[in-house]
């Protein structure tokens, strides 16, 4: 008798087992600017700095260096940066975006690592996106169906929650200066079976950047706005033109185009007096 | 009133109302053109820096009328025609300008205008014109009519160089259709 209820209660440990095998805990992954540009509690310097803007911009666009097992794979982080740079390539102020892969940013790197894909990049101005990403696990009623083996394949037992947040931060170059900031975020919720959840979840992990790089990319055109109307009032940075470079003309005949034609017009009216 | 004055009116009309609305909202910009806001295609064209533009422009408009006399009236009626043209060659052509506002390249239309209905005098003015031009892309000079930080656009004067030639062919090929059916 004993020895049977010690096996029924053996069974029955090992069966209620299947739903705490799974890890519940929630998956961080995590890039932050400071981190980067701030290693080991680095202070930032307080010299007061008027940046210095040559238009048009060369503009650089990179990931902030995070952890190393992220699963944000290197192809689809330049999926994402490009999507970034198609938005704002056709701005007038902008010759060129360089997309720098995360191979030429060190993590703790410094602003002396920054200047460094900056020269190699050749761009004045790099826009950094750092990120931060969790996920919760949690095992909803339905669960308790993986007891039949079979519900762990077809049951939506487990379910996520991935909260992402992308921060870009726009960082004249020479000037070390922090010109502005946007951020972007996204949520993605769902379930999947047991089986499936490593899988579906990563899915998820992906599509919340691609969602939050979509929420991003508007709060930076405004952000971008705003800076040029605070640069324009609140003079926060000096904007240069390079040779050859204006923004903003004027159609304009110029004294010497308006005097060929005063002197064509004296001569006409002198022509018609001799004729008359 | 002949139907040529009346269509005078037209360019005079565009030119009142571009000066007098505010200038951010009938001015050429490129992205507010690229996001629906078509009209400044031809108002960018017409209004202006400042008072001293606007003069500046006007006086090299009138100056023209006087060398080529009556017949550059057609001319001066296609205007409101080659504005949005030459907003659309800016475009294509001058990725970097992001504002631009003046009369200049309707102007550079209409020497071509005086070269061909103004007789010598009209002609030796647009290859002085053309020279001018020439030196404009090459030395940049800033123009004193114009404010501070502006400069003066040649691809504007380019485009209507080339406004005014496809204006001429137009002209040429609609005179000799009329004297061969009349």
């Amino acid at each position: 008798m004993i020895r049977k209820s010690v096996l029924v209660l053996c069974s029955v440990l090992a069966l209620s087992g299947c739903a705490t095998w799974f890890d519940h805990n929630s998956r961080t992954q995590r890039g932050t600017v400071v981190e980067y540009l701030y290693p080991k509690g680095d202070k930032p310097t307080l010299a007061p700095t008027v940046p210095e803007l040559r238009l048009p911009l060369r503009v650089g666009i990179a990931f902030v260096p995070g952890e190393r097992f992220g699963d944000l794979s290197e192809a689809e982080r330049n999926l994402l940066l490009n999507k970034v740079k198609a938005a704002f390539a056709n701005r007038p102020y902008i010759s060129a975006i360089e997309v720098i892969p995360s191979a030429y940013l060190r993590a703790g790197g410094g602003f002396d690592n920054l200047q460094q894909a900056a020269r190699m990049f050749n761009v004045d101005v790099i826009t950094l996106l750092s990120y931060d990403q969790v996920q919760f696990n949690d095992s909803n009623r339905l669960s308790l169906l993986y007891w039949t083996i079979v519900g762990a394949y077809l049951v939506n037992g487990d379910q996520y929650d991935v909260n992402t947040l992308v921060d870009a931060s726009v960082f004249d170059v020479s000037s070390r200066t922090l010109l502005f900031r946007a951020p972007g975020t996204s949520q993605i919720k769902g379930s999947s079976p047991l089986v499936k959840f490593s899988e579906v979840s990563r899915e998820a992990r992906s599509e919340g950047f691609r969602k939050a790089i979509d929420s991003l990319i508007p709060q930076l055109d405004q952000q971008l706005e705003s800076f040029k109307i605070r640069v324009k009032e609140e003079k926060v940075a000096r904007v240069v033109e390079k040779p050859g470079y204006s923004g903003h003309s004027g159609g304009d005949s110029g004294l010497a185009g308006l005097g060929l034609i005063g002197l064509a017009t004296a001569l006409t009216i002198a022509r018609k007096r001799r004729g008359g | 009133m002949a139907a040529d004055q009346r269509l005078l009116l037209v360019p005079i009309g565009l030119l009142l109302v571009s000066n007098l609305l505010p200038a951010s909202s009938v001015e050429y910009a490129r992205n507010a053109i690229a996001s629906g806001q078509w009209w400044r295609l031809w108002t960018g064209q017409f209004c202006h820096w400042s008072a001293l533009h606007l003069i500046g422009n006007l006086a090299a408009v009138a100056g023209l009328v006087l060398v080529a006399g009556k017949p550059i009236r057609r001319w001066l009626v296609l205007l409101p025609v080659a504005a949005p043209l030459l907003s659309l060659f800016l475009m294509a052509t001058t990725p970097e300008l992001e504002h631009y506002r003046g009369l200049s390249g309707l102007v550079a239309m209409l020497v071509v205008g005086a070269a061909i209905e103004g007789g010598t005098v009209g002609r030796i003015l647009a290859i002085a014109w053309i020279g001018k031009l020439g030196f404009d892309i090459f030395s940049g000079t800033p123009s004193p009519l114009l404010p501070e930080g502006i400069v003066t656009s040649w691809q504007a004067h380019l485009g209507g160089l080339l406004a005014g030639l496809i204006t001429a062919a137009g002209l040429r090929l609609h005179d000799s259709r009329y004297r061969c059916c009349s």
